[in-house]
């Protein structure tokens, strides 16, 4: 057995140790705080090599901003924005200088027998069409394909299938020379910029979008014009500043909360120090947990982790309470033991979360809550029988009070208890409880940039585009890969409007398979009614493929790199379907292993669906754990009537929720994982200690800072937040109220001498 | 959108109507370009390429209905229409298959505001000069990228233009003889297509 001299070393190498491995990570670790809030989601139902694809093919879209300007003046203000723009170092606008087409046709020169549009593949069988296609080419107007290939391919299936490919790449407008797109009757003029910084930085972000935002505001009121601009740019601004607002905000409610608590219990600054001294801590410790498993740490993990400090001052209101009485230190490390292993255990089942966030905010509270402990129990005997540490004769009387209630209660708790559990079964038998899974209770965005999204989503025709997503270990499998998708996606819809990479570059097996095909059609002489009618002849040369290194060297390569990359575990490309997919597509492509449907919000909402229904099977799991380990140790009465307690307390934690709230969400699920956790504490600690004055008061203490901090995140703007802190807020309430119910009656009182708690 | 802008810009060049965007810089030349309700005619094309020996001639009808639209009429030696209905750009072919020329829609109607002679709506896209020795207008795309398909737009004759040349890269040239119908009405057939 470890004696406390020991102990007190103990406490202090390791409190050298832990101070001087937070310093090292923060100063040199790679950690990085972020607000993407995609990051925090659960992600397992997608395979790695599609998530990779998915960061490599979209992750520099975060640094995009797109702006679109209406009003009379719009033509002129698009131009002065861009000299305003200019000036800005780390914005770019996109000019990048693009291929003309006779390059793009001698680009293809080499391949002129590769391309075939379904068109000119039927005509293929008939010499009278074959002639009519041609002929039909030649005639048109000014085709710039037909004049800059005709006389390396009279054939003019280059020109035909350059023509159709350039034409299908989008459906934007053009007005002065800049891009437009109608809304309303009204037309906006767009613009697209690259921000020369990473977005998920903080600071950076915020900076740069009040610079940008500064510019817009001057533009509308100099021009008087209608600016809109989304981006996640500014989604990270408003969210990095409203969490900032929050942390300090909530924080600093809380600790004046518990101040002022403390100064009233103990009318001395001492035990505020040492309150203080233990959340310090516990944060230092959080924070290294922190550090050490994550290299990008959630904004939004800080916010929950607020809450580390009201059940941080439930270990020191204990361990202060505890001071005014005779017990040994003996008699609080049981209880607190058995309480941090309980609410670590509650942490822990949460850190085994998918979700980051979640997996970070049960981190830094077992951390936390772990300096705390050690803390508090290097302290403990150094405090005992401290002058400064003396409850007030008034908190005395108060603690009295409520114990005495309590008696009251528990002497009628069995028509209680049954009462409130047949009110609790009957709500939930009448008032269903139904539960929604949105992504939207992540976000955080104010309502303005929602509207100014959801503009430029119908202005950029995104709102009916989905993006499929395919990933291969080579090129040449995923160009086939790709193929293969749309081809079987347009068996069952044929009238599917795809665009993508997959005509400008076909896979060689495609390019081979159609250079075969106009060998056999040369062979059969479909092209000579056609040629001799145009003078020409098209001798037919070896077949040459174009692969993906030599389009990425020619003079489309800005297209490959929108289209595709390669990282580390191969290559990945991405293609667009216009329209709604219809379900036998949308169950295809779940069952694909390496072709993704892109549509994170629906992904998310899937996945926490999914997880909430398994969060639902581990809470009663946990329930069931919790009441086994309490009828072991307390005994078959006793144990069912804390579990009775826990049970009624999270009830009535939902049953209140959910009559505030239209829908519950996995977030107040969450909320009541928490409680489990801390509802165990009580009934332990009413368990091993009874109802005593010292225990009702630590516990009152404890209950009303916990509230406090729960409390202060339902005035959060994140409706995850706000959810998860209403159902604790409730949950500790409730858990307050009924735990007393679990406890053995009392033996009988002793007197009670101020400043000294007996055993009363 | 590096994609959206290159994609719009190639499809910009390749609708097969651009030769009609004009700007008139000459007050009396474009009080020259009619305005009626009604425009419609036949049209010959001679089509010259430098690779080949004699040009590729074509024929067909044209009208233009301020209100419907604008439908143009190849006959031979292929029958094919390219037709502007509701704003897009279609175009149908020998089959008489229909599709849309996507985004096309802003040049058709470039290609109307010309034939009709509505010049101030064309004066941001071309510059206009006027050759003294003849009666002629020639359009000079103001960017680039349009430069790449047609470097040149000439139209002459009168009051209603009866000839049009456009001249293309690599030195290739459509030169288009138009013959005006009075008193015409837009066959049902086409009207039918229009609505």
């Amino acid at each position: 057995m470890l004696s406390y001299s020991n102990f007190q070393k103990f406490y202090v190498i390791q409190l050298l140790l832990i101070l001087l491995l937070g310093g090292y990570q923060f100063v040199f670790a790679s950690w990085q705080v972020q607000t993407n809030i995609l990051s925090i989601l659960p992600n397992t139902q997608i395979s790695k090599a599609l998530l990779i694809s998915e960061q490599a093919l979209f992750g520099q879209a975060k640094k995009k901003v797109t702006v679109a300007l209406t009003g009379e003046n719009a033509f002129i203000a698009h131009n002065a924005l861009v000299a305003k723009l200019n000036q800005i170092e780390s914005v770019d606008i996109h000019t990048q200088q693009l291929p003309s087409i006779a390059q793009i046709s001698q680009f293809y020169r080499p391949f002129k027998d590769n391309f075939l549009t379904p068109q000119y593949v039927k005509a293929l069988d008939d010499a009278s069409e074959m002639q009519s296609l041609i002929l039909s080419q030649v005639t048109q107007m000014a085709n710039p394909f037909v004049s800059d290939t005709i006389d390396f391919s009279p054939r003019l299936a280059l020109a035909e299938y350059l023509n159709t490919e350039f034409n299908n790449l989008t459906s934007y407008k053009q007005k002065q020379g800049l891009i437009t797109a109608e809304l309303n009757g009204k037309t906006y003029y767009l613009m697209s910029l690259t921000m020369a910084t990473d977005s998920f930085s903080i600071k950076e972000s915020q900076l740069v979008a009040q610079q940008l935002q500064s510019v817009f505001l001057s533009i509308e009121s100099e021009f008087n014009v209608e600016l809109i601009y989304s981006g996640v740019l500014f989604h990270t601004a408003q969210s990095s500043k409203q969490a900032e607002n929050e942390i300090s905000t909530f924080g600093l409610i809380s600790l004046i909360g518990i101040i002022l608590l403390i100064l009233v219990v103990f009318r001395s600054i001492t035990p505020l120090f040492i309150a203080l001294w233990v959340i310090s801590l516990a944060i230092i410790y959080g924070g290294i947990g922190l550090m050490l498993f994550f290299d990008d740490i959630h904004l939004l993990s800080f916010v929950f982790a607020v809450t580390l400090i009201g059940i941080v001052i439930d270990y020191c209101f204990h361990t202060l309470v505890h001071t005014n009485t005779n017990h040994s230190a003996k008699t609080l490390i049981t209880p607190l033991l058995l309480g941090f292993i309980t609410t670590a255990l509650g942490y822990l089942v949460i850190a085994s979360s998918p979700m980051a966030l979640l997996t970070q905010v049960a981190v830094f509270m077992i951390f936390g809550l772990l300096g705390a402990l050690l803390t508090v129990l290097a302290v403990l005997p150094k405090l005992k029988q401290n002058e400064h540490l003396k409850v007030q004769h008034s908190v005395n009387q108060a603690s009295e009070r409520i114990k005495t209630a309590n008696l009251y209660l528990i002497k009628h708790r069995t028509g209680i208890l049954l009462g409130l559990s047949l009110l609790a079964i009957g709500f939930i038998a009448i008032h269903k409880v139904s539960f929604n899974d949105d992504i939207r209770l992540l976000n955080s965005s104010p309502a303005w940039l929602m509207e100014n999204e959801k503009t430029m989503s119908h202005l950029s025709n995104m709102q009916s585009i989905n993006r499929i997503i395919v990933y291969a270990p080579t090129i040449e499998a995923l160009l086939q890969k790709q193929e293969y998708a749309i081809t079987q996606l347009k068996s069952e819809q044929a009238q599917l409007d795809i665009k993508g990479l997959f005509g400008l570059l076909p896979s060689p097996s495609k390019q081979k398979l159609h250079y075969e095909l106009v060998n056999k059609a040369e062979q059969n002489k479909v092209f000579d009614l056609g040629l001799v009618q145009l003078g020409l002849s098209d001798p037919l040369t070896q077949f040459n493929a174009l692969t993906y290194k030599v389009f990425k060297a020619g003079p489309l390569s800005e297209i490959a790199d929108i289209y595709i990359v390669q990282h580390e575990l191969g290559y990945a490309l991405w293609f667009s379907v216009n329209g709604e997919l219809e379900q036998s597509n949308i169950k295809w492509l779940s069952q694909q292993q390496d072709i993704l449907l892109y549509d994170t919000a629906k992904n998310v909402s899937n996945a926490l669906s999914q997880y909430r229904a398994e969060l639902i099977n581990l809470l009663l799991i946990a329930f069931l754990a919790i009441s086994l380990v309490l009828i072991a140790r307390y005994g078959i009465k006793q144990g069912l009537l804390s579990t009775l307690a826990i049970a009624l307390s999270a009830l009535s934690a939902v049953i209140f929720t959910n009559l505030i709230s239209e829908h519950l969400n996995i977030f107040n699920l969450l909320g009541i994982l928490l409680i489990l956790a801390l509802a165990i504490d009580y009934v332990i600690f009413y368990q091993e200690q009874g109802i005593k004055v010292p225990t009702l008061l630590a516990i009152t203490l404890s209950a009303l800072s916990s509230i406090l901090a729960f409390g202060m995140l339902v005035f959060s703007q994140t409706p995850a937040v706000k959810s998860f802190g209403l159902t604790v807020m409730f949950g500790i309430t409730f858990t307050f109220l009924i735990a007393p119910m679990s406890a053995n009656l009392p033996r009988p009182n002793k007197k009670i001498k101020q400043g000294n708690l007996n055993d009363t | 959108m590096l994609l959206k802008r290159l994609s719009y810009l190639f499809l910009l060049i390749i609708v097969p109507l651009s030769f009609t965007s004009t700007v008139a810089s000459n007050e009396s030349l474009e009080k020259k370009l009619m305005k009626p309700n009604l425009i419609s005619g036949t049209f010959e094309q001679n089509k010259f390429f430098k690779i080949l020996k004699r040009p590729i001639k074509s024929s067909g009808d044209f009208y233009l209905d301020q209100k419907l639209g604008f439908y143009w009429q190849t006959i031979k030696p292929v029958n094919s229409a390219i037709f502007l209905k509701s704003g897009e750009l279609m175009q149908k072919d020998h089959h008489g298959n229909v599709k849309s020329i996507a985004g096309g829609g802003t040049l058709a109607t470039v290609l109307i505001k010309a034939i009709s002679g509505d010049i101030n709506a064309l004066k941001n896209d071309f510059e206009l000069l006027k050759h003294q020795a003849n009666d002629c207008l020639e359009l000079i795309p103001k960017q680039a990228v349009l430069r790449q398909a047609i470097t040149k737009i000439e139209i002459c004759d009168g009051v209603k233009p009866e000839s049009i040349k456009l001249f293309e890269s690599k030195g290739n040239k459509t030169e288009i003889q138009l013959t005006y119908h009075e008193n015409t009405m837009m066959p049902e057939a086409i009207r039918a297509q229009l609505q």
